[in-house]
């Protein structure tokens, strides 16, 4: 039946035809609501501002009918301007007055149809369509108002082609499932890993306690001056008075609210380490990863391997004398609701992590030497970063603090002056058929592995002083982040821009 | 200019993106970026007069000279700018990509392969209207600044080149 009726049907939505009439009305609400949000904190001033005497509201009463006229403006300039049609191949949409776009959509790229209907479109018995295409973030068509009976015809078009292919393929997502579905023993289970006791108060000890610290820091010192409110006199002068009394005492005070801060601090953020990752497992079956942790939130994913857009795995200093890596997974599913998920997992030694990472990529290449990048890079970086960001601590300091502290500006130049040219001596990268490996860090290390057919597309980016010099910084762009290898050589970079295209140009392999 | 073209890790004969000659975009559409830079100048120089206008405290000669004259500064630099980006901007097609270079103290250059392409828009203000320019958006999967723009085309280069961008997704995503 559907087979006779289909054709027909093209017919008529090949003439590019406008939404339902009561597209005017939820249209009408959507823009007063959008103008009230613009203009809201104009309307309130002018509502709750001291009235003159004798003012009449005539002016108010003359704005809020600007308003509506302005609405139903919008409104009727939008609905008349929105066409959509449907040709072989494509969907289209028209729009704009002011701005106008003519959208067009492979229907082969629309990968899920939404019917919706809110309170309005319940009333007015028509339906709300939206269209996505893969791992966009927004949904990128809608049809406000389209009667209910076409909408799903429209629907049941442009899923024609899709049926077969949803079907045939695995259309599991990064998805939370229920624990019962996680031990399920459907597919074979190729290797289990599990932190035991001593892997989790590793990973809890050498988490970033920085991070408490500062912000328990912040709490001591209100503290402080909290105390000296109370006791009539100010910070500094309770200061004085314990340099006055006793400066040994009042040092030995100080130094054990230090400790005592640290202490708490490590303990903090160890406990909140401890609690997220308790339990962790990671169950590797033949096309996905069956992830669960947690103590008092137990969370559950499943991450598919093809849906696995870009890797990365790294160690902070401390955790890199444990051997204790965290790998980063940026994954990308085909509906908006989950369109981008990043999932963290901790792994006790670097083998472990390459063993797990090789389904996305493997990093036997990692044994050779990588190629570097250009000696500028840290020069360049400590004048034009470190350089402004030294002086302005400097003449922060010098003129809000202290005169002395001002030398902080110059450990702090000297420290980041450091720090880029360990950056720059250690950066690696290696490029062969299959992907990309980076390697950074200065105290830690960051590892970011890239396959060649996730690349969506890529860009070479100079400045001034790097296109006369020739050099430039090759951006990588996935579905799931960038990989970026900056001071590449210029003519390096635009061969290997060309050898990437070249691969992922002449493979019809599916990104996705 | 030596061009040595070394192999990175493929070794064989590849097309080069450096050979490509890039198209440059509509003259008329520099008119249109600098109409647009006044009319943000003007109204950016409005609320800046209300600014100093209602608070008294920065009525002051140094800091309302200092203010205009960056703003002027600005005006002046991002003028030249525009002029300057807009020689080095182009657009240069390929049967299965299509390169985009832009900016000027900020050179990009932008390729999208026909294959990763989710789908295409053509866009125009009213001030490119005025003048017979588009853009064509092309839209590829992800990340928020995956989405690419051509600008400065004629409105019949841009419906050309979006139905030719479109023939060629279209034909390359056929399941096989």
């Amino acid at each position: 039946m559907q087979e006779t009726n289909l054709p027909n049907l093209m017919a008529d939505w090949e003439i590019p035809q406008r939404q339902s009439p009561a597209a005017i009305f939820i249209l009408f609400i959507k823009t007063i609501f959008n103008l009230a949000k613009a203009f809201w904190p104009v309307l309130l001033i002018y509502v709750f501002r001291e009235k003159e005497e004798g003012e009449s509201n005539f002016i108010l009463i003359l704005t809020v009918l600007g308003f509506g006229l302005l609405s139903i403006l919008i409104t009727l300039l939008k609905f008349w301007f929105y066409k959509f049609s449907i040709s072989e191949e494509n969907l289209h949409i028209q729009s704009g007055w002011w701005k106008r776009k003519k959208m067009s959509i492979p229907l082969k790229n629309i990968q899920s149809v939404q019917l919706e209907q809110d309170l309005w479109q319940r009333i007015f018995k028509v339906s709300k369509v939206s269209f996505d295409s893969a791992g966009s973030d927004q949904v990128e068509a809608r049809i406000d108002a389209l009667e209910v009976s076409k909408a799903e015809k429209l629907k049941e078009i442009l899923l024609k082609e899709k049926q077969e292919i949803i079907h045939s393929t695995d259309t599991t997502e990064a998805t939370d499932v229920p624990v019962s579905e996680m031990s399920s023993p459907t597919d074979s289970v190729s290797k289990v890993y599990r932190l035991d006791g001593g892997d989790l108060l590793k990973l809890s000890l050498s988490a970033n306690h920085f991070e408490a610290f500062f912000i328990l820091l912040a709490f001591g010192y209100r503290f402080l001056e909290d105390l000296g409110g109370v006791m009539g006199a100010k910070k500094d002068e309770l200061m004085q008075s314990y340099a006055d009394e006793a400066l040994n005492q009042s040092i030995f005070i100080l130094l054990s609210g230090f400790a005592l801060i640290a202490g708490i601090s490590i303990v903090f953020s160890a406990g909140r380490t401890l609690f997220k990752y308790y339990d962790f497992k990671l169950v590797e079956t033949e096309k996905n990863w069956k992830v669960s942790w947690g103590l008092t939130t137990r969370q559950q994913k499943i991450v598919p391997f093809s849906k696995i857009q870009m890797l990365t795995y790294q160690s902070n200093w401390l955790r890199r004398k444990l051997d204790f890596w965290m790998i980063y997974i940026n994954v990308i599913g085909q509906v908006k609701t989950q369109a981008k998920t990043r999932i963290t997992l901790p792994f006790t030694s670097l083998d472990k992590v390459l063993s797990v990472t090789s389904v996305y990529l493997s990093s036997d290449t990692l044994k050779e030497e990588g190629k570097g990048i250009a000696k500028v890079y840290w020069i360049r970086k400590a004048i034009l970063l470190a350089l402004p960001l030294s002086v302005l601590v400097s003449v922060g300091l010098y003129f809000l603090v202290s005169h002395y502290m001002a030398w902080l500006g110059i450990v702090l130049l000297g420290y980041l002056t450091v720090y880029f040219y360990i950056w720059q001596q250690n950066f690696q990268w290696i490029a062969d058929e299959s992907g990309l490996w980076l390697c950074a860090g200065v105290w830690g290390r960051k590892y970011t592995l890239l396959k060649w057919q996730k690349i969506q597309q890529i860009e070479l980016r100079q400045t001034l002083y790097q296109y006369r010099k020739q050099f430039t910084d090759i951006h990588f762009i996935t579905a799931g982040g960038v990989a970026i290898i900056p001071y590449l050589k210029l003519e390096t970079a635009q061969r290997l821009r060309d050898e990437v295209l070249y691969l992922v140009e002449s493979k019809e392999e599916d990104w996705l | 200019m030596t061009f040595s073209n070394e192999p990175v890790f493929l070794n064989q004969e590849i097309p080069e993106g450096e050979t490509l000659e890039y198209k440059s975009l509509e003259p008329k559409y520099l008119k249109v970026k600098r109409i647009s830079f006044v009319i943000s100048l003007v109204i950016f120089a409005v609320v800046l007069g209300f600014i100093f206008y209602f608070i008294e405290e920065i009525q002051k000669i140094w800091i309302i000279s200092l203010i205009a004259g960056l703003f002027l500064l600005y005006a002046v630099l991002e003028w030249i700018a525009d002029g300057l980006s807009f020689r080095y901007s182009g657009y240069a097609i390929r049967e299965r990509d299509l390169h985009f270079r832009s900016g000027w103290w900020r050179r990009r250059v932008r390729v999208v392969p026909f294959n990763r392409v989710q789908h295409l828009s053509i866009e125009s203000g009213m001030i490119e209207r005025r003048y017979g320019l588009a853009s064509v958006a092309i839209y590829t999967a992800g990340a928020s600044q995956a989405d690419f723009k051509v600008k400065g085309l004629k409105e019949d280069t841009a419906q050309e080149l979006k139905n030719w961008i479109n023939t060629q997704v279209n034909a390359g995503n056929e399941p096989t």
